[in-house]
């Protein structure tokens, strides 16, 4: 079911008996605005914290262990050219605990308006002992970002692949010099905004009764918005490959590689990318699997992910320093092998069935249910996993071939370890 | 078949010894699109020096469990992984410290899938060629633990809990250990160990029990397998310990674990699994006054975790974080832990929350069918599984967790480990 609350905020449910839990979500929607970065990531922060309602960390916690421990947490997402604070809470279906709590949803669900509308504020300001530690804490956790090299060489590869639109790829979470300029009334009137503008989008998995539930999401008050956002693809129009390289105090290097894939979520060609991405590194079946690890040893991952809203492939991979050119062209082989139809057809069908498991497997999880009606939201795109499989079905090669002839390198990053 | 109902879920588990000694457990879930089983065997990195099937005492380079596991998927002219694919199943496998596990999940074609996973972890297939072939793969898998500061800390804490122990490597063992592994190695080590009534089956998904079974006993009693051998593992009880180690990575703040080396003898018994879980969750959890205070006045933040690992032979908690402070870290988090039993009478309600945050965990496995096959237990624990522990929790008092954490919570048992900047000399 998908009901208005008000103008841009809207509540979907769904029911699945087969769960012994209720998940939801609650999705705060804005476009990214790199002016903002700081202030959002913080939000979700405070959101995670406190609130006037649980007004130490303490007894928030011990809220969700009442709720029979419920799972609690944010995260901060971006979709192309949006930006998404996600709110993940999910409670045991009250059937299944002692006594038959029947008050659980209601409770979980005052608990998440507490989050939202009752923040823990003094004249105007988030509390300030609250937000002085919060902000350090996200500073601290900003400079440790590169003590996960992986991690750290994927967000250099998008900062310098994205030049051109720094709102997709600057760091989610910011600068640490920008939070210095950053003061707990600034960052209440951005929560206003956040409150009075955000689209919201309200979720909820399991087995419940909806009008109860609306009547629990009633109270929330929302107001209507002025604006509905909508995706934005992004186009590149770079011609010229930038290489970089950093060096690094450690024993493994990280070559990653972003391609420009002008193909999108509503291209006549978005499924045979799908596939292209499949047989190039995106399975354990691809080109890069078998042949930069298994064949050549260099590497133990060696994977490729397709975003089709941003029409951009990224390739990572671990690997020994000195076969960073190695690898470079034994990737670049793949894709040429696959240009030139070099594809064979066994393992064709093998990914074809296994995207297909996992796509239906989907189903099992509350979690990525929730993600992919999400998305299909988003794109205003209607789901129907009868149509998904019949579409991958029909691919062939000549298709699979026509996407890796659009495929164009852009940047290269390599995260040189120089330890033995 | 022994049928174990637990009708307060609507769950029922099915087990089962075959005549070869496999053990076989299922559990049908309805309205779920997937099956995934598991076969796991009772052979992890710990297990290097052992007395062979022929008899003859070996002493195994470290990290040979996980390269035998590694080499399985590698058949003659072909592998496993392919045969999964061609059938719409992911597969995978990993090691850990005591066992190897081998695993696939699928919406379809379970039959052949069992088949597939039966027959693949049962044929040893080795040569030279392929054996040197996989160092380079799994030299860069080394690498790559070695070069994430957390795994490094969390290894290295175990490593100085046990260094007179074969988990004083790394599961996967070291660039020079894999180096000197031989197909002969790989052929004794699985003859020893991948005998049937050394492993043991798990299968839950969209299934019928029956039906599994069948298929199960069909597929083995096509095979002739050796006799059943008890497996003698070589090891003595771990005696020495390195109270305290530093070492330096890049990173950007100190990271510090304490650890708690428990007795080796308790490991067995669920209640002390249980108990110490729970007086882990009371001391550290961010229900605590202990958390709140350390977390205020900036001696841990969100990276901050805990956890308790308990095996028929070894157990330990580890307790860590990063921190700019990290002497106060670990003054702080030794001072709670010695004070623990004396306090706990101030913690029963306490405990009542953390039971009911502790069930409700335990509901959210059952959502997931990876997360209920890895809890089903087996004969080191007396087949306990995920819905036994939560009668088992709800039995638990402020009385066990005195008498358990008294025989864990020993001044000379903990230890503590940092890792510093470069920066930071």
């Amino acid at each position: 079911m998908k009901k208005y609350i008000s103008n841009g905020v809207s509540l979907n449910t769904i029911h699945d008996d087969k769960f012994k839990t209720i998940t939801i979500t609650c999705d705060l929607i804005e476009p990214l605005n790199i002016n903002n970065f700081e202030k959002r990531a913080l939000l979700a922060e405070l959101f995670e914290t406190n609130n006037a309602d649980y007004q130490t960390q303490t007894k928030l916690a011990r809220q969700l262990s009442k709720m029979y421990g419920a799972s609690f947490g944010t995260n901060l997402l971006r979709y192309g050219n949006l930006s998404v604070i996600r709110i993940n809470l999910s409670i045991p279906n009250p059937e299944f605990i002692p006594g038959n709590s029947s008050s659980l949803l209601k409770d979980a669900i005052q608990f998440l308006n507490s989050i939202l509308m009752h923040p823990l504020t003094s004249n105007s300001a988030f509390d300030n002992d609250t937000f002085n530690l919060q902000k350090s804490n996200m500073q601290k956790y900003i400079s440790s970002v590169a003590d996960d090299k992986q991690y750290y060489a994927s967000i250099k590869l998008k900062e310098y692949y994205y030049q051109d639109d720094i709102n997709r790829g600057k760091f989610l979470f910011g600068d640490v010099d920008q939070y210095d300029k950053i003061n707990s009334s600034d960052e209440y009137k951005y929560y206003q905004d956040v409150i009075k503008n955000n689209n919201i989008r309200i979720s909820v998995l399991g087995k419940f009764d909806d009008e109860k539930l609306i009547s629990y999401i009633n109270e929330f008050n929302f107001s209507d918005r002025d604006e509905i956002y909508k995706i934005d693809c992004f186009k590149h129009n770079k011609n010229t490959v930038e290489y970089i390289t950093e060096n690094t105090n450690a024993t493994q290097s990280n070559l990653n590689m972003a391609y420009n894939l002008p193909i999108y979520y509503d291209s006549s060609d978005f499924f045979a990318a799908l596939l292209f991405n499949a047989i190039f590194g995106g399975s354990s079946q691809s080109k890069l699997f078998k042949n930069v690890r298994e064949k050549y040893s260099m590497a133990y991952y060696a994977n490729s992910m397709f975003n089709s809203l941003n029409g951009v492939l990224m390739v990572n991979s671990g690997i020994d320093a000195n076969n960073a050119e190695k690898v470079q062209s034994i990737v670049n082989e793949q894709l040429v092998s696959i240009q030139n139809k070099d594809i064979n057809l066994d393992i064709l069908n093998s990914i074809k069935s296994e995207m297909i498991t996992a796509k239906r497997s989907i189903l099992d999880n509350p979690r990525q249910s929730l993600e992919q009606s999400f998305v299909n939201s988003l794109l205003n795109k209607k789901w129907n996993f009868e149509k998904w499989r019949k579409n991958i079905e029909s691919i062939n090669v000549d298709q699979i071939a026509n996407v890796a002839k659009k495929v164009q390198l852009q940047t290269v990053f390599l995260l040189k370890g120089d330890k033995k | 078949m022994i049928e174990l109902k637990y009708p307060q879920y609507n769950e029922t588990v099915y087990k089962e010894q075959l005549e070869n000694g496999l053990t076989v457990v299922v559990e049908p879930k309805k309205g779920f699109q997937k099956t995934y089983a598991s076969l796991t065997i009772k052979y992890g990195s710990i297990d290097n020096t052992f007395i062979s099937y022929d008899n003859e005492k070996k002493e195994m380079p470290a990290g040979i469990a996980h390269f035998l596991e590694h080499k399985m998927f590698d058949k003659d002219g072909y592998d496993a992984m392919d045969v999964f694919s061609r059938y719409g199943a992911s597969s995978n496998a990993f090691t850990s410290f005591n066992r190897t596990s081998y695993l696939f999940s699928c919406t379809n074609y379970v039959n052949e899938n069992l088949n597939t996973l039966l027959d693949f972890v049962q044929s040893p297939y080795f040569n030279e060629k392929k054996v040197n072939k996989e160092k380079g793969i799994i030299a860069q898998e080394i690498k790559m633990y070695n070069n994430d500061p957390n795994a490094a800390l969390y290894f290295n804490t175990i490593q100085n809990m046990y260094p007179d122990s074969h988990l004083n490597v790394d599961i996967a063992g070291t660039v020079d250990s894999i180096n000197k592994i031989t197909a002969d190695d790989l052929y004794t080590a699985h003859k020893t160990f991948y005998q049937p009534s050394n492993m043991q089956l798990n299968v839950v998904g969209n299934v019928d029990p029956d039906k599994v079974i069948k298929i199960i006993k069909e597929n083995q009693d096509k095979k002739t397998f050796l006799p059943a051998r008890d497996i003698k593992r070589v090891q003595s009880p771990s005696k020495k310990i390195n109270n305290s180690n530093r070492r330096q990575m890049d990173v950007f703040n100190p990271k510090v674990a304490v650890g708690i080396k428990g007795n080796s003898a308790l490991g067995k018994d669920i209640k002390y699994e249980l108990s110490i879980s729970l007086l882990l969750e009371i001391l550290f959890s961010e229900d605590s006054d202990n958390y709140a205070y350390l977390y205020n006045h900036g001696i841990i933040d969100d990276s901050f975790g805990f956890d308790f690992d308990c095996n028929k032979n070894f157990n330990f908690a580890i307790i860590a974080g990063d921190t700019e402070h990290p002497k106060e870290f670990i003054t702080n988090i030794k001072d709670i832990l010695m004070n623990a039993i004396n306090n706990l009478d101030n913690y029963t309600d306490d405990l009542e929350l953390i039971k009911r945050e502790e069930i409700g965990q335990h509901i959210l496995i059952m959502n997931s069918i990876e997360a209920t096959a890895n809890n089903l237990g087996d004969s080191d624990n007396h087949f306990i599984n995920l819905y036994d522990e939560i009668k088992l929790i709800n039995d638990i008092t402020i009385n066990d967790l005195k008498e358990y954490g008294a025989k864990l919570l020993l001044g000379d048992n903990i230890i503590s480990n940092i890792i510093i900047p470069y920066s930071n000399k």
